[in-house]
Formats: C-alpha cells, sequence, structure tokens
C-alpha cells in the first residue's frame, strides 16, 4: 500500500486579462456615450401668427419686447428703452408686472439666436405667458 | 536514446479572445443603437439654458441650417412643402413639432416656417436650444 501523500496543488492565480478587458471595454463604452449624447433643452412660446395669438383675447395689452439687429449689434427695445444686453433686458424686465405677459418680435435681419435669448430672458425673471409673434409679411 | 512517446496533453481551449470578441460586439450595437438615436445633425443651436428637456422620441424634428436650408430626417426639404408634409405626418393626430434653427438664421425663415405650422394645425413649437451661456 502507498500511503505517500499527494502534493497539495499550487494556488491557481486567476488570469486577470479578461477582467481588464471587460473594465476597459466598459470604460470606452461609456465614454463613447457620454460624448454623443448632446443635451438640448427647449423653449415653448405661444405662437401667434395673424394677430391671433395665445393673448389675443386679454384684456391687458402685453408687454413687447422688439428685437432687431443694427449694425450687427442686437438690440432689445422695450417701450422707451434699448438694451443692447440680455443682462440689462433682464434687468428691466424685472419691474414689469408679470400678468399681462410678454410679446417677442424680432424683426426681419435679425438672427433667431437674439429672439431666443429674448424668449429666455423672460422665462428667467417668471413670465409664464410669453407669446412669439410671427405676425410679419405673410409669405 | 528513447524517445517514449507521452500521452497527448489535452489543452482546453482557451476562451479569452471569444470573450474579448462577444463584449466587442455588445459594445458595437449598443453603441450603433445610441447613434441611430441621436442621429441629429449637427446644428448651432442658440446658447441659451432653455425650459424643458427636449421630447426626443416623438414628433417632427425640423431642422434649419445657417443658410436656411429646411432638412428633415437628413432630407432637404422646400419649407413650402411643409403643409403637405405635415398633412401626410397628421393622419394619426398632429405631431408635436421640435424647431432646431441655427442661432444665426434670419427670423424671416423662422416667422415663416412657423405660419405655414400654425395654418397647419400645429399648435405650438418646440423650440432647440443648447445650455451653455447667451448667444
Amino acid at each position: 500500500m502507498n500511503f505517500s501523500r499527494r502534493r497539495p496543488d499550487p494556488v491557481a492565480s486567476p488570469s486577470l486579462s479578461s477582467l481588464i478587458d471587460v473594465v476597459f471595454l466598459l470604460l470606452a463604452y461609456f465614454v463613447l456615450t457620454a460624448a454623443f449624447a448632446l443635451p438640448e433643452r427647449s423653449l415653448t412660446p405661444a405662437i401667434s401668427v395673424d394677430g391671433q395669438g395665445a393673448d389675443a383675447s386679454a384684456e391687458v395689452e402685453p408687454q413687447v419686447v422688439q428685437v432687431r439687429a443694427q449694425s450687427g449689434q442686437v438690440v432689445y427695445q422695450l417701450g422707451a428703452q434699448s438694451h443692447s444686453t440680455l443682462d440689462a433686458l433682464r434687468a428691466a424686465l424685472r419691474k414689469l408686472p408679470q400678468d399681462p405677459g410678454l410679446v417677442i418680435k424680432a424683426e426681419p435681419g435679425t438672427p433667431f439666436g437674439a429672439g431666443a435669448g429674448a424668449i429666455q430672458a423672460g422665462r428667467d425673471v417668471g413670465f409664464q405667458d410669453i407669446t412669439w409673434s410671427a405676425d410679419g409679411e405673410p409669405s | 536514446m528513447r524517445l517514449g512517446r507521452g500521452h497527448p496533453v489535452q489543452r482546453t481551449p482557451d476562451l479569452t479572445p471569444m470573450v474579448d470578441v462577444i463584449f466587442l460586439l455588445i459594445v458595437f450595437f449598443l453603441a450603433a443603437a445610441r447613434l441611430e438615436q441621436d442621429r441629429r445633425e449637427p446644428v448651432d443651436l442658440p446658447m441659451q439654458a432653455g425650459e424643458t428637456e427636449q421630447n426626443r422620441r416623438e414628433g417632427l424634428v425640423l431642422t434649419l441650417l445657417a443658410d436656411g436650408t429646411l432638412r428633415i430626417a437628413g432630407v432637404s426639404r422646400d419649407i413650402e412643402a411643409l403643409p403637405a408634409l405635415l398633412a401626410e405626418a397628421s393622419r394619426d393626430g398632429m405631431p408635436s413639432v421640435t424647431l432646431r434653427a441655427n442661432r444665426e438664421v434670419d427670423v424671416v425663415v423662422i416667422d415663416r416656417v412657423i405660419r405655414l405650422l400654425a395654418r397647419s394645425g400645429v399648435p405650438g413649437v418646440e423650440m432647440a436650444v443648447s445650455p451653455g451661456g447667451d448667444s
């Protein structure tokens, strides 16, 4: 009878290559998807067309912000006041009552970004009722 | 000298390359699905904070490039053809409309699109903006 003791198996160390592969692949996936996820948001003004806007039946006269481009500079006209920056427009809008709402009218030649800025300024100071006026020359 | 033949060693196949390939395929399909979902034309949107998150899964997305070209699903369209397109798209109800317009587009073009949308029965338009500052 042979009672010789078997030698214990050497401790097998697990191969880490697969684990590292998987970790790097997951890392690559999340990096890629994070880069592709473009954060877009929306502005949702009411629309006024042919003089029929969201507040056409309102009894109070809405306050109008005229947006126009003068020699490459955007001007926001609020009544008799002209403002050249959105911060100045926000400061002026804060002094106005919000119940009558706000109408944004952009003149031809004005870049859309300036009009969107006026909508944003109105929202920033708390106007709920903002209307984009597309009452210009009909096409 | 004796060259004895030993017993052939039974080797188990290395599974590492197969696991690698499977994970690569999974990543590929996931990334491809994500790209398909986000496949929108790059547009320099107005840099504003916006009000709401965009509903990216439903509705009609109109893209206006800097030169005033209207593109829908990657195809250039005549702006005047919008009512006909909307009539076709609204068989199952009027879709919500997202307007992705370049920030330099003249508002004349924006107003023209909005008038056509309104006359086609679209109640409102979401204007896409890109958070990042005032412009």
